[in-house]
């Protein structure tokens, strides 16, 4: 037998949020409502009330004017204010709100003609040149500031009394929660918050944490479903149009009677990693069921957060038929079939959670009641139930195989884009390797528009003829953004591209590790004299993290796609099912 | 239901039929001038001139990747179909005759290796990618050298543990005469660029004709060897392929600039000598 070596088995809260957390400051905690009115005896033995406080919390403090959360950052956590204030910025930057450079954020800039042409002998021959890499040598953008608090960065505003004078903002006192909606939704932050005063001391909650704070402590969660349904629900609703023919009093009904829930882990990109490897059966089976082929429909599913596999069961296996992302909805067609039919038929696929999924379910009577009665009728006949016709040619080989040729992305496809995650892009780049010559012209363009120094690697995960290259897919669940610490990795608002603004990243690499694609790379930095750029105090060379940002500041967009001379890669926003299946199919 | 027509194939016949059509109306153009007694040298040359530059200038596109000026696509597409066209140009401007001073004889041999070039360049970049993708896993060019010795490395050290665990030198010496310089750098690179497999038959037979002299454990290193010599063919493949699919560019870039000169020199000679 081989020799064993024990150890404990590693558990949820091997590393707690933040090791300072004591019994002491989860006592001071305790003291606060509504967490003193919590019944910890509702919560099971093995998640604590006063563990979850302990592990998956963590006590902030910050000065006035530091921010907290910005505006279309990615949120793994909530706030509840235990002293001070904050405030939060409500005109958003579209109706004037914080500009980007004040987020620490770069300002969207394009090369205008000669700016883009003298990159032909401006640009450095350096590899990882930077002429600047620290925000305070941007002389142009002195309205925030970095500072140290603790082993925290904090992104601060250097003057307080003039964004509060311009911007609308309202107060948050002391007792509330904020932030709770990102959190558990895996949406973009909404506004952004800053201290009001010096000394405002913040709990953060995890998502976990907070996942178990809700579903434990009834009234915790009658605040934050309350905050939700007042606040988001009936906007998320009337995004699927199902909805948008309701009066305000008819939509109340239905927002008081939708339930959200969650599957999959929130942090998937752990799990996904150890998943490489795993056979497709195994993946699958790891997928919550969110709505079983032949089950009763009892609700329309919409997907507000995440990614969904909708599969039909084929021999002892499952074969994906599509993949549904947010916005999406599943369930009506059946709904509307038992409605204008005798007869009543079950889900015709299954449903299920590709890593992390928010849904919505807004019940069948709901739907039977409020919706079909006025629902446009140029909307019903598409959507109509076909099911004896699908059912009776569902194991006929001619008509699978009709289905198959009309669907243009083969299973095989589908498939792979679905285990590996790769529907996540909006920007993925995919490359034809049956039409591709090797000829680099992708990668020496890119490099042109980059002082020299190229964004991706002309390799990546392939099938067939198709090559998921390894390079930024600008995702619509952006894991990367999560935890950045001074939110230099940010979603621009208008075009949807992930950037990097380089004067604020620290280097610390937390994006570049959540990243499930190893697309984002930690770059060394250099002088233009090539000698490494080097801390002071450490003398280790100052990194960067670095990835593709689809030549955001360049005239013509990616120039990798535009140098391709054999029509062989193309960036392709994989929620555009259509477009994807036409290129395909060329 | 029919099938909706493949963008690829639309394409070429939509461009063919251009291309056609153009040609058509300079065969026309030509015969209406010549038949008016009028010369058609001069307009032909100026026209070809101008088209050449044009062509040329797909390669300055190349360097200006970050400027909205069409894809590299479009500039291709177009860069095929007016090469043809230059041809059938150069063809009425020539007059389908072979040229007669050294200077023009030059030209006319630049002319026919570019366009020349030109095509075959072509037809490997629509070929060899698929080839290349049929081969197995893709391969970046750079990093055959390493691969490549890596499989050699790994050949010897089977050879050696083999040597020393049965004290027979029969596979060592089968290696060292056989397989070392196959192993040694990239080979048959011909028959790769043709798609023949002589010489892999070649190895098979050399492969075969040992093994009656091992036992069952060189055996299994000699099937071991045999697979890694299917490893370096398909490296070879890649190689032989990439490397051509590199260097034809080497071919018909210098060769344009070249014929761009000449063809320069070509015509401000003739145009003193004619007359303005």
């Amino acid at each position: 037998m081989a020799d064993s070596f024990e150890i404990e088995r590693p558990s949820r809260w091997d590393v707690p949020f933040d090791s300072k957390m004591n019994d002491e400051i989860v006592d001071s905690v305790l003291t606060h409502l509504p967490f003193s009115a919590i019944d910890q005896s509702a919560f099971p033995k093995h998640i604590p009330f006063r563990d979850i406080l302990r592990n998956d919390t963590r006590v902030l403090n910050y000065r006035s004017g530091d921010i907290i959360v910005r505006e279309g950052d990615y949120g793994n956590s909530a706030f509840f204010i235990m002293r001070g204030s904050i405030r939060v910025v409500i005109s958003s930057a579209s109706e004037g709100g914080l500009p980007d450079s004040m987020l620490g954020r770069q300002e969207p800039h394009q090369k205008k003609w000669f700016e883009a042409i003298s990159q032909l002998w401006k640009n450095s021959k350096v590899p990882g040149y930077r002429a600047r890499v620290r925000h305070q040598e941007n002389k142009q953008a002195t309205e925030v500031a970095l500072r140290k608090e603790g082993e925290n960065t904090r992104i601060f505003l250097q003057d307080v009394p003039a964004v509060l004078e311009k911007f609308r903002t309202v107060e948050i006192k002391s007792g509330e929660f904020f932030g709770e909606i990102a959190a558990l939704g895996r949406t973009p932050r909404t506004a952004t918050a800053i201290a009001a005063e010096d000394d405002v001391q913040l709990l953060e909650i995890k998502w976990q944490g907070l996942r178990d704070i809700r579903l434990h402590a009834a009234q915790i969660k009658d605040h934050i479903d309350k905050l939700y349904r007042e606040r988001s629900l009936a906007v998320h609703l009337r995004e699927a149009m199902l909805f948008n023919h309701l009066s305000d009093e008819e939509m109340a009904v239905v927002v008081a009677q939708t339930q959200f829930k969650s599957y999959g882990s929130f942090d998937w990109h752990g799990s996904y990693k150890k998943m490489a490897g795993r056979s497709s059966q195994e993946q699958l089976n790891d997928e919550p069921v969110i709505a079983a082929e032949g089950d009763y429909p009892n609700g329309l599913v919409l997907i507000r957060a995440g990614f969904a596999r909708l599969s039909e069961r084929s021999g002892n296996g499952h074969r994906t038929v599509t993949y549904f992302g947010r916005g999406q909805h599943y369930g009506f067609r059946e709904i509307v079939h038992n409605w204008k039919n005798q007869d009543s038929v079950p889900y015709e696929f299954t449903l299920r959670g590709v890593g992390y999924v928010d849904v919505l379910v807004v019940p069948t009577s709901i739907i039977e009641k409020y919706v079909l009665p006025k629902l446009p009728e140029n909307l019903m006949p598409w959507m109509e139930y076909k099911v004896s016709k699908v059912k009776a040619t569902r194991h006929d080989s001619d008509a699978l195989a009709k289905r198959e040729k009309e669907r243009r992305v083969g299973t095989d496809v589908l498939e792979f884009m679905v285990e590996n995650r790769v529907m996540n892009g909006t920007a993925t780049m995919l490359i034809d390797m049956d039409r591709c010559t090797q000829c680099d012209d992708c990668i020496r363009a890119c490099a042109a528009a980059h002082d020299d120094n190229p964004r991706f690697l002309r390799e990546g995960k392939q099938i067939g003829r198709w090559m998921v290259a390894n390079s930024c897919m600008h995702c619509q669940d952006p894991i990367c953004m999560i935890g950045c610490p001074t939110g230099a990795i940010n979603r621009n608002a208008n075009s949807g591209q992930i950037v990097i603004n380089d004067l604020t990243c620290i280097g610390c690499s937390v994006c570049a590790e959540s990243c499930p694609y190893d697309n984002i790379l930690m770059e060394t930095t250099r002088n233009e004299k090539n000698e490494f750029i080097v801390d002071t105090e450490s003398q280790r060379p100052i990194v960067k993290a670095t990835k593709c940002d689809l030549c955001s500041d360049q005239m013509g967009g990616p120039a990798c796609q535009r140098a391709c001379a054999h029509d062989a890669m193309v960036r392709v926003d994989m929620r555009d099912y259509v477009g994807l299946s036409k290129w395909m199919s060329r | 239901m029919d099938e909706p027509m493949n963008y690829f194939l639309l394409n070429r016949l939509k461009l063919s039929a251009l291309t056609a059509l153009a040609a058509l109306l300079t065969g026309v153009f030509v015969a209406m001038l010549e038949a008016r007694l009028h010369g058609t040298a001069r307009i032909t040359g100026c026209a070809l001139f101008l088209l050449m530059l044009a062509l040329a200038f797909f390669n300055a596109r190349k360097k200006l990747p970050f400027l909205p000026i069409g894809s590299a696509a479009s500039w291709l597409r177009f860069h095929s179909y007016a090469g043809i066209y230059s041809m059938i140009l150069f063809l009425a401007h020539t007059g389908f005759g072979w040229p007669t001073g050294g200077l023009e004889t030059v030209t006319y041999l630049l002319f026919w290796f570019v366009a020349l070039s030109g095509v075959g360049g072509l037809m490997i970049s629509r070929l060899f990618p698929k080839r290349l993708n049929q081969a197995g896993k893709p391969v970046i060019y750079e990093s055959i050298p390493e691969l490549r010795l890596e499989l050699s490395e790994r050949g010897k050290k089977l050879v050696l543990t083999a040597l020393e665990k049965t004290k027979m030198s029969t596979l060592a010496d089968f290696y060292a005469f056989r397989l070392e310089r196959f192993f040694a750098r990239p080979r048959n690179f011909w028959s790769h660029v043709l798609g023949l497999q002589f010489h892999m038959a070649k190895i098979r037979t050399g492969i075969n004709g040992v093994r009656r002299y091992l036992n069952a454990e060189e055996m299994l290193v000699l099937d071991e060897l045999e697979r890694l010599t299917r490893e370096k063919d398909d490296l070879d493949l890649q190689y032989s392929l990439q490397r051509l699919l590199k260097l034809w560019l080497f071919v018909h870039i210098p060769l344009t600039f070249s014929l761009i000169i000449f063809a320069a020199v070509h015509g401000i000679i003739a145009w003193s000598l004619t007359g303005a």
